[in-house]
C-alpha cells in the first residue's frame, strides 16, 4: 500500500492547522509524524483517518481519495486516537466485538478477530473487565487492540505510548515492529523522539501547521549532515556539574550550531571535520570545564528536530 | 448445527451492530435501571393510592379510565421527556467536533446507525411499557375502560414517543454548533409537549368512546390510519434526513432523501385523494378526506418550503464521485440532477414537488364546486409563500457569486436568505409602526409584501389580496430566476460524466 498526502490544508477560520502538508510512505514503514504542540500532526491524523475533512488537498491510499470515497479506505484503516476509549459502561470484549461487527466481521471471523487482537495487545485476561475499571495503559491496549481489530493495512496511531510505564513502551516499540515486519504501514506520532528514531523509517516535522522536513531518516540525516555545503558533525558532551555553563559557551562558540540537550549530554553540531571537533574539545578544557565524556554521534532525530523546528506554536 | 442454531447464528450476524451495542450498555448503565426501577416504584405508589384512598372506586363506572388516566400521563411523561433525551444526547455526543466516536471511521452504513440508534430507543420505551403494562391491564378489572382501548392508547404513545426519538435524533446527527443545536432542542421540547397534551387528551376522549365498540367502523380505522401514515412518513423523513447528515460531505447525500421524500408524498398524497374522491359503504368518509388532503397540502408546501432553503446551501460544483456517477445516456441526465445532491437540482426537486402538490389539491379537492373559491384562495397563498421564499433563497445565491465571489461555503446562501427573510418580514413592519403606531402598519398591507406568509393576512384584510400577493412573488421569483440564469447554466453544462483522467486540483473540489 502506498500512503500520499497531497497539497493538504485544514483551516479553522484563520488559524491554519494544517497548511499544505504533502509527505508519503508505503507498506512495512514506520513513519513518525513530529512536532511541537499544535504543529497540525493530530489534524493530519483525524483527516488521514476520515473523522475530518481537509479545506484544499487530498490523501490517498493506493490511488483512493480518503475525502471523495471515505468508505473506502476506512476498512483499511485501523485509528488510535491520543484519547482513551470513553466507553464506560461495557466490557473489553464487548468494546471490541462492537467495533468488529461495526467493520462487517461475521461470527467465526469475528471471534478469531478478537481473540487475536486480545492475544496481540495482552488484553486476554481482562476480557470481562469493564472499561471503566482499567488503568490508563490498560486503555491504551485496548485503544490499540481496538484499531487492529480488523486488520487494517493502515495504522495511524497518535501519541500511542503517552502515560504509558517503560516496560509497556518497549512493548509497544516491539508490538509495532512485529507489525511493520507483517507489512503494515504505520504513520505514528510522539514526542518521544529517540523511541521514534529507533522504530522509524522515516519522518514528517511540523511546525505551525506546516511541513519543515520529510524523508526517509537516512536521507534527512545525511542532508542535515551537509547543510549548506559544509560537512557538519555531532559531538555529544557530558561534563561534571551544571551543564547549563557548557550550553551557554558552546552557543556563544563560532562553528557550532545547534546546542541541544540529550539525557545527561548536550548534542553540539559542529562545523567541519574531525579536527574541527578537537579544536572544540581543546578550547572547552582551556576555559576549565571538567569533561567526563566527549565523543561524535550519529545525528539523531532529537538534533534534526531542534535544528530544524523553532518551537514557534499557534 | 440445529436449524435454530443457524437461525441463532444468522441473526447474530445480521442484527444491527449498534443496537448490539446500546442495548448492552444501557443493561449495565446506572441510568436505565435507575428510570425502570424509580418508574415501577411511581406505578406501585399511583396504585396504591388509588385503591386505598379513592373511595369512589368501588362504585364508580369510570374509575378503570381514571386511574389508567393517571398512569398513562406518567407512563407517556416518562417516555416522552427521558428516551428521545437519551437517545439524542448519546448521538449529539458521539458526534462531538474535537471528540467523534470512532464508530464514525468504520465502515458501518449511516442508515445502520440511525436505525441502531431509534431501535435502541424503542427498545427502552418497551421496556418502560413492559414496567407498567401490568398495572394498565389491571385497570381493566376496576371498569370504566376495556382491553382494545388499553392497548390502542399505548400504541398511541409509542407513537408520539418514536416520532420524539426521530426529532431528537435528526436534531443530533446535524452538524451545527452547541448553541443552534440547543434552540433546535428545545423548540422539540416545545413540540413534545403540544404533542404530550393532545395525546393525553386524545386518551381521555377515546376512554369515554371506548375503541371496542368502534373497531368495525371505517370512521374509526380511516383517519387513524391517515394520522399514522402521517406520523410515520414524517419520522421517516427525519431519520433519512439524520442519515443525510452523517454521510459524508463528497457523498450523494441528497439522494435517498428525495427519493424517500418522493416516495412518500406520492404515498400519502395518494392516499389522502382516494379517501376525500371515494364513496364508502359505511358512511361517507370524504369530508374529513378533504380535510386530510387540505392538511397534506398545506404540510407539504411548508416543508418544502423549507426545502428551498436547505437546496440553496447545496453544492454548485459537485466533485469527482458525484460526477463519476452523472448518466453517460444524455437523456437521462435530467434525472440525475432532480435526484442528486446539488442545488439546481434541489430547487428544480422541490419546484417539482410543490407543483405536484398543488395540483394534487385542485385534482383532489376539484368536484366540489362549492369549496372552489377556498381552494384558489389556498392556492393564491401557497404560491405567494413559496414564490417568496424561492425568491430570497436566489438573492442569496445571486449575493454569494457576485458579492463574495463564491469563495465562501454554500451554506452562506441558506444563511443569508433566512436573514434576509427575517429582515424582509420585520423592517418593513417596524417602519409601518414608526409611522402608525397604534397599528403596528397591519392596516396598510403594503408593508407585508416581503414577508413569506402575507398571503394570509392580506387575504383576511381584503377579498383577493392573497392574489394580488402572489402575483407580486411570482413577478419577483421570475426576476430572480432571470438573474440567476448564468448560475443555473453553469450548472446544467457541469452535469456531464468525470473524464477518464481528471486532473488532481479538480479531485480536491467536494
Amino acid at each position: 500500500m502506498h500512503i500520499e498526502i497531497t497539497d493538504l490544508s485544514r483551516y479553522f477560520g484563520s488559524t491554519h492547522a494544517v497548511d499544505d502538508v504533502t509527505f508519503s510512505f508505503n507498506s512495512g514503514d514506520i513513519f513518525g509524524l513530529v512536532g511541537p504542540n499544535g504543529a497540525g500532526k493530530t489534524t493530519t491524523m483525524r483527516i488521514l483517518a476520515t473523522l475530518d475533512e481537509p479545506t484544499t488537498g487530498d490523501a490517498f491510499l493506493d490511488g483512493v481519495s480518503v475525502v471523495q470515497e471515505p468508505e473506502r479506505v476506512r476498512g483499511q484503516i485501523g485509528f488510535m486516537p491520543d484519547s482513551l476509549p470513553t466507553h464506560r459502561d461495557v466490557s473489553v470484549h464487548d468494546y471490541l466485538d462492537f467495533f468488529a461487527r461495526a467493520y462487517g466481521l461475521r461470527q467465526r471471523q469475528r471471534m478469531e478477530a478478537i481473540a487475536r487482537a486480545e492475544d496481540f495487545t495482552n488484553l486476554a485476561g481482562l476480557r470481562h473487565k469493564m472499561l471503566r475499571a482499567l488503568s490508563k495503559g490498560m486503555k491504551q491496549r485496548v485503544s490499540l487492540a481496538r484499531a487492529l481489530v480488523h486488520d487494517p493495512a493502515l495504522l495511524i496511531l497518535d501519541e500511542p505510548a503517552a502515560g504509558l510505564d517503560p516496560r509497556a513502551r518497549i512493548e509497544l516499540r516491539e508490538l509495532l515492529k512485529a507489525l511493520a515486519e507483517k507489512g503494515k504501514a504505520i504513520l505514528i506520532s510522539s514526542h518521544i523522539l529517540t523511541e521514534l528514531s529507533q522504530m522509524c523509517v522515516g519522518a514528517a516535522i511540523m511546525e505551525r501547521g506546516r511541513l519543515v522536513k520529510a524523508g526517509r531518516l537516512e536521507d534527512l540525516y545525511r542532508l542535515h549532515e551537509s547543510a549548506d555545503g559544509k560537512n557538519l558533525r555531532v559531538v555529544a558532551i557530558r561534563v561534571a556539574g551544571d551543564s547549563q555553563k557548557l550550553r551557554r559557551m558552546l552557543a556563544e562558540m563560532p562553528g557550532v550550531a545547534a546546542v541541544t540537550p540529550v539525557g545527561d549530554f548536550i548534542h553540539a553540531r559542529v562545523q567541519g571535520d574531525e579536527k574541527a571537533c578537537g579544536e572544540l574539545l581543546a578550547e572547552l578544557l582551556k576555559r576549565g570545564l571538567q569533561i567526563l565524556e566527549f565523543k561524535q554521534v550519529n545525528v539523531g532525530l532529537e538534533d534534526l528536530f531542534m535544528s530544524v523546528t523553532k518551537g514557534d506554536v499557534q | 448445527m440445529s436449524v435454530f442454531g443457524n437461525a441463532v447464528r444468522f441473526l447474530d450476524d445480521h442484527i444491527n451492530p449498534v443496537l448490539v451495542k446500546e442495548l448492552r450498555q444501557a443493561v449495565q448503565s446506572n441510568f436505565v435501571t435507575v428510570l425502570l426501577l424509580v418508574y415501577l416504584l411511581i406505578d406501585i405508589l399511583a396504585m396504591m393510592l388509588a385503591v386505598l384512598f379513592d373511595h369512589s372506586l368501588t362504585s364508580s363506572l369510570h374509575a378503570g379510565g381514571d386511574v389508567f388516566m393517571t398512569l398513562d400521563t406518567i407512563l407517556l411523561g416518562t417516555c416522552l421527556l427521558f428516551v428521545p433525551t437519551y437517545a439524542g444526547i448519546r448521538l449529539a455526543a458521539e458526534r462531538a467536533d474535537q471528540n467523534v466516536d470512532l464508530m464514525f471511521i468504520t465502515t458501518i452504513q449511516p442508515g445502520a446507525v440511525i436505525w441502531g440508534k431509534a431501535l435502541t430507543a424503542l427498545a427502552i420505551a418497551l421496556l418502560v411499557v413492559s414496567v407498567c403494562a401490568p398495572f394498565m391491564m389491571m385497570t381493566f378489572l376496576l371498569r370504566g375502560i376495556d382491553v382494545p382501548t388499553i392497548c390502542f392508547v399505548v400504541a398511541m404513545d409509542l407513537v408520539v414517543v418514536g416520532a420524539g426519538v426521530a426529532g431528537a435524533l435528526f436534531i443530533a446527527a446535524l452538524p451545527i454548533r452547541w448553541p443552534i443545536r440547543l434552540l433546535l432542542a428545545l423548540a422539540l421540547l416545545v413540540g413534545m409537549v403540544t404533542a404530550f397534551s393532545l395525546a393525553i387528551s386524545g386518551a381521555g376522549g377515546l376512554i369515554l368512546w371506548g375503541v371496542g365498540s368502534r373497531m368495525a367502523s371505517w370512521h374509526f380505522w380511516i383517519p387513524t390510519l391517515m394520522f399514522l401514515g402521517f406520523i410515520l412518513a414524517a419520522c421517516g423523513l427525519l431519520l433519512f434526513l439524520a442519515c443525510a447528515a452523517l454521510a459524508p460531505q463528497a457523498s450523494d447525500r441528497a439522494r435517498p432523501v428525495r427519493l424517500y421524500a418522493t416516495l412518500a408524498w406520492a404515498l400519502t398524497g395518494a392516499a389522502c385523494v382516494v379517501v376525500a374522491r371515494a364513496h364508502w359503504p359505511l358512511g361517507d368518509p370524504s369530508d374529513f378526506g378533504r380535510s386530510f388532503l387540505r392538511a397534506w397540502a398545506n404540510g407539504a408546501i411548508g416543508l418544502l418550503a423549507i426545502g428551498l432553503v436547505i437546496a440553496g446551501c447545496e453544492r454548485d460544483v459537485w466533485g469527482l464521485r458525484l460526477r463519476r456517477t452523472v448518466p453517460r445516456a444524455p437523456a437521462l441526465r435530467p434525472f440525475w440532477l432532480v435526484f442528486s445532491s446539488g442545488a439546481l437540482g434541489g430547487l428544480l426537486w422541490t419546484g417539482l414537488m410543490i407543483a405536484g402538490t398543488l395540483a394534487t389539491l385542485w385534482f383532489g379537492m376539484h368536484p366540489h364546486r362549492k369549496l372552489m373559491p377556498h381552494l384558489v384562495r389556498e392556492i393564491h397563498i401557497d404560491v405567494g409563500l413559496v414564490c417568496t421564499v424561492l425568491s430570497y433563497v436566489l438573492v442569496g445565491t445571486l449575493l454569494r457569486d457576485y458579492v463574495f465571489r463564491r469563495k465562501v461555503n454554500t451554506m452562506l446562501v441558506g444563511a443569508l436568505a433566512m436573514l434576509l427573510m427575517a429582515a424582509g418580514s420585520l423592517i418593513p413592519m417596524l417602519i409601518a409602526a414608526f409611522h402608525n403606531p397604534d397599528s403596528w402598519g397591519l392596516t396598510d398591507t403594503r408593508w407585508l409584501f416581503l414577508n413569506p406568509m402575507a398571503g394570509i393576512a392580506l387575504e383576511t384584510h381584503r377579498h383577493g389580496g392573497a392574489a394580488v400577493y402572489s402575483m407580486v412573488a411570482v413577478i419577483w421569483c421570475g426576476i430572480m430566476v432571470l438573474l440567476n440564469l448564468p448560475w443555473a447554466v453553469r450548472q446544467l453544462r457541469a452535469c456531464r460524466p468525470a473524464a477518464e483522467n481528471v486532473p488532481l486540483e479538480s479531485r480536491h473540489q467536494i
